[in-house]
């Protein structure tokens, strides 16, 4: 959420994802830091891979990063 | 988005050399075919994104931007050939001029180099859109649904979303798969252990009780809790003589080639064999389906032909076909879209169990293959190991069909073979395992207890690992699904109201400018890789725009859903945009009410138009649609369009006086009266006598016209006079008052209705007595005008039939209430 502009992507996608991270926030099942990585990487403008998704949503605990 | 002030055309398609100045305002273009107005159309396009769609787009071939975009002359030297566009950005307050070459078309030189001017003239690029030609308009209306679908989220820019969408479902899917792979391991685990410990059912108090038994033998102490940490081997000695090669704990060893052995004995469980039927009688049911093996994969496909089949040919090899039994043909091809959904959910429920079952059995038979490798002499695994690399290959043709729907025959033939029972030779070798292992000497009550304690401790550490597992793929399932669940709800709620915003405004622009239409409706609904577009015919129901409404009026329905899709993608950013030859194909009887639609609607936003009919131009003039026009005369290859500027007609006059051209000057004046004597005709609904070959005169016309002027004049003072406005009335007295005068000064009736001396007599006036006459009209005319100068529209009166109920100019400065109270 702390770079919602992102100009890469267009005013439309921009509301869909404004939407949808209010929605994860607001489901208390979802770590709201987790949603935050995801939106994140939503916000790119490029579609995200499946370790990007991964990694955003369950990152490697501190000791198991390279 | 920008405002094109001036543009400047060299060697670039058929123009030679030619400076337009647009002002920054609308701007029409007039010519006729063939002269180079979609040229200026072409050089404004390459200038602000560097490509010419007519050149690289959909079907063009061999056609190339630097191949074909320069003059004919210059294709060997496309550096001659550019085109320099100044432009003003509002958004910035700045101006901006940006110059292209076809030798570099990828390389705009833009000044000044202001970061936020490149990101402007960058976001064009993005929008080549706002260039919309008549061909074009078929793209938004008589396309095939999936194909509109395409195009408009790609106008809308949405196809990001889409892409969104297929990540996030891409990665729930897998983590469902990883989810139940984990937990058809942990199942294995937990049965493995059940099987050492010789228990149905796993009991915390039971596992310790067997444990315990085994320790008690070698007079170690009980376990009192069954933890995570639990060490069952605690306290007790190195398992067998020696320690590096483990032997088979034989009680175990039994257990385990008994179960394998009873399950190959007993019949295929109930709960697997209704699976497995199941999922093969999904399998079956979309192979037997016109050979559909491929058919999840070519239902879109299907469907887009289906949509295509237009005439009676095939459309893609144009091989007759009656179109209504080509259709046929195609349906019958099909399964719907939720049937073959339908199968596919059944054969994944029982795919999982399917695969679970087998995977079990091959890991029976690999421990089976590990005890026969074992033993003294030993028992040959080969055949044990070719049966189990089978099921791994039938588990492997499950999971490929789940990817690729093609790939039904691997995943028909897997569940059709009968893996439940064994091969003879792999019978062979279980039994001779099962015989050498009950042959083996029983080691020591101490030893026996020392190998059921290695073992339990493996098979637990097993399960406790693949439960960890299990459990943190199923949260993450759970995650998955529901992030991909939320985006879904999300962004179909947020497509929908964008669908539903853009189908009122192109309800709104297209009822604009046909008042006769007015419960018109237009949907847009949003389905699975398509979007639907049905629209109201009159009152009898909606259908696709191409089923009963004419081409003219699709080609309007055209123009209204470009403007309410670039309206709702660009917002205040719509500044800027050209129509070629796209007003041209709108019904004549619309035109006006087109004109008004885009100066109303669109006030913010610089049109430049372009059209082969110069009457078409008159109302785009008329009407205040456009100050400034640019006529293009002929064309030659060598010198491009020939033009001539479309002055202020009053100018021209004076301008022909000016060299005592009276002739021309009459010539002029008398064209210009004729025009608008119709367009007033029109706007004021005169009473003219009829003609049945339309052609009406200046003598038909102008008298009729003047009449009516006053007549609804006289109509707004006798309402304002019953509503008790006096103020209206009083001013309405004014104008009629002038209006007679005015009328008076042109002796309008005498130059109108004597032919032989509108025919001549002008031509014959002195210098300053056609003057008098040039100037009472234009007085007239100027005092029938809306004195607004940025409207100057003549008034009409709404509504188009029926009793008049007002008399109004575009901007509404002309406001006459008609209704009698």
């Amino acid at each position: 959420m702390a770079e919602k502009k992102n100009d890469s992507i267009s005013p439309t996608v921009e509301k869909v994802l404004d939407e949808y991270i209010a929605v994860l926030h607001a489901d208390e099942e979802i770590d709201n830091e987790a949603a935050d990585r995801l939106d994140a990487i939503l916000r790119k403008g490029m579609v995200p891979k499946f370790d990007d998704i991964d990694a955003a949503l369950f990152p490697p605990p501190n000791g198991d990063k390279p | 988005m920008i405002r094109i002030k001036t543009i400047n055309i060299e060697e670039f398609r058929g123009i030679r050399d030619l400076a337009l100045d647009l002002g920054g305002e609308n701007f029409g273009i007039c010519g006729p075919n063939g002269t180079g107005k979609s040229g200026v159309v072409d050089a404004i396009e390459f200038c602000l994104t560097g490509n010419v769609t007519r050149l690289s787009g959909e079907g063009q071939g061999e056609l190339s931007v630097k191949g074909h975009a320069p003059h004919v002359d210059h294709r060997a030297t496309p550096k001659k050939a550019k085109v320099s566009i100044t432009a003003s950005v509002p958004s910035l307050g700045k101006d901006v001029t940006i110059t292209r070459s076809v030798k570099n078309p990828r390389a705009a030189t833009i000044e000044p180099a202001d970061p936020k001017i490149q990101a402007i003239i960058e976001e064009l690029q993005s929008h080549p859109e706002f260039a919309l030609s008549r061909r074009e308009i078929a793209k938004y209306i008589v396309t095939p649904a999936a194909q509109r679908s395409t195009d408009v989220q790609t106008l809308l820019r949405l196809d990001h979303i889409g892409g969104l969408r297929k990540a996030l479902v891409s990665y729930s899917n897998r983590c469902k798969r990883e989810a139940e792979e984990a937990e058809r391991a942990r199942v294995r685990a937990e049965s493995e252990l059940k099987t050492a410990l010789e228990i149905p059912t796993l009991d915390r108090n039971m596992v310790l009780k067997k444990a315990n038994a085994q320790r008690s033998v070698l007079g170690l102490p009980a376990l009192t809790e069954l933890t995570p940490q639990t060490f069952f081997k605690e306290g007790a000695p190195e398992q067998g003589k020696d320690a590096k090669k483990p032997g088979v704990a034989k009680d175990v060893a039994l257990a385990d080639l008994t179960a394998l052995s009873t399950a190959i004995h007993s019949a295929e469980p109930d709960d697997l064999k209704e699976h497995r039927e199941s999922a093969l009688a999904s399998l079956k049911k979309l192979k037997k389906d016109e050979k559909a093996l491929s058919l999840a994969r070519a239902h879109g496909f299907i469907t887009t032909g289906l949509d295509f089949v237009t005439e009676d040919a095939c459309p893609l090899c144009d091989k007759p076909w009656d179109a209504d039994e080509l259709r046929e043909h195609l349906r019958a091809k099909l399964l719907s879209a939720e049937d073959i959904g339908t199968l596919l959910e059944k054969f994944g429920n029982a795919s999982d169990v399917i695969i679970g079952g087998i995977e079990a059995r091959a890991a029976g038979i690999r421990k089976a293959a590990g005890y026969a490798a074992t033993l003294d002499p030993n028992v040959s695994r080969a055949e044990l190991d070719v049966y189990a690399k089978g099921l791994d290959d039938a588990i492997a043709a499950l999971k490929a069909f789940e990817d690729d729907h093609s790939q039904i025959e691997g995943a028909i033939a897997a569940l059709e073979a009968k893996w439940w029972e064994v091969p003879g030779d792999v019978q062979a070798r279980v039994d001779e395992t099962e015989k050498g292992v009950k042959a083996l000497p029983d080691s020591s009550a101490k030893d026996k207890a020392v190998e059921f304690l290695a073992v339990l401790q493996d098979r637990y550490e097993r399960l406790l690992a693949t439960s960890k597992t299990a459990k943190t793929m199923a949260a993450r399932n759970t995650t998955a699904q529901k992030v991909y669940d939320h985006y879904n709800t999300v962004s179909n709620k947020v497509l929908e109201n964008i669908y539903d915003a853009v189908a009122k405004a192109f309800t709104d622009f297209y009822k604009a400018i046909n008042d006769d239409e007015a419960k018109f409706i237009g949907e847009l609904k949003a389905e699975p890789a398509k979007l639907s577009f049905n629209v109201d015919f009159y009152g009898r129901g909606t259908f696709p725009p191409g089923a009963y409404h004419s081409e003219g009026h699709q080609d309007g329905m055209g123009l209204c859903l470009y403007l309410a899709l670039m309206k709702h993608t660009l917002g205040d950013k719509f500044t800027f945009a050209v129509l070629d030859d796209v007003l041209m194909s709108v019904d004549t009887g619309h035109r006006r009410e087109v004109c008004r639609l885009l100066k109303t609607k669109f006030p913010n936003t610089q049109f430049v138009l372009t059209t082969h009919d110069r009457v078409w131009l008159q109302y785009m003039k008329t009407e205040g649609l456009i100050q400034n026009g640019q006529f293009f005369g002929g064309w030659n290859i060598d010198t491009g369009p020939r033009i001539w500027d479309d002055k202020d007609i009053w100018t021209e006059i004076q301008e022909a006086l000016d060299i005592d051209d009276v002739p021309r000057a009459a010539a002029l004046l008398r064209r210009y009266l004729e025009y608008i004597s119709v367009v007033l005709a029109d706007n004021l609904r005169a009473k003219v006598e009829y003609r049945g070959d339309a052609s009406y005169d200046l003598g038909d016309l102008l008298p009729s016209t003047l009449n009516r002027w006053k007549d609804r004049l006289k109509k707004g003072i006798k309402s304002a006079e019953r509503w008790g406005h006096g103020n209206t009335q009083g001013k309405l007295e004014e104008t009629l008052a002038e209006a007679e005068k005015l009328i008076a000064n042109s002796s309008a009736e005498q130059w109108a209705i004597n032919k032989s001396v509108h025919f001549n007599e002008w031509e014959n006036f002195a210098k300053t007595e056609f003057k008098e006459v040039a100037d009472a009209f234009k007085a007239l005319l100027d005092h029938i005008r809306c004195q607004n100068k940025k409207c100057g529209g003549y008034p009409y009166l709404i509504p188009r039939k029926g009793a008049s109920e007002q008399l109004r100019c575009s901007c509404g400065a002309v406001n006459v209430n008609l209704k009698i109270k």
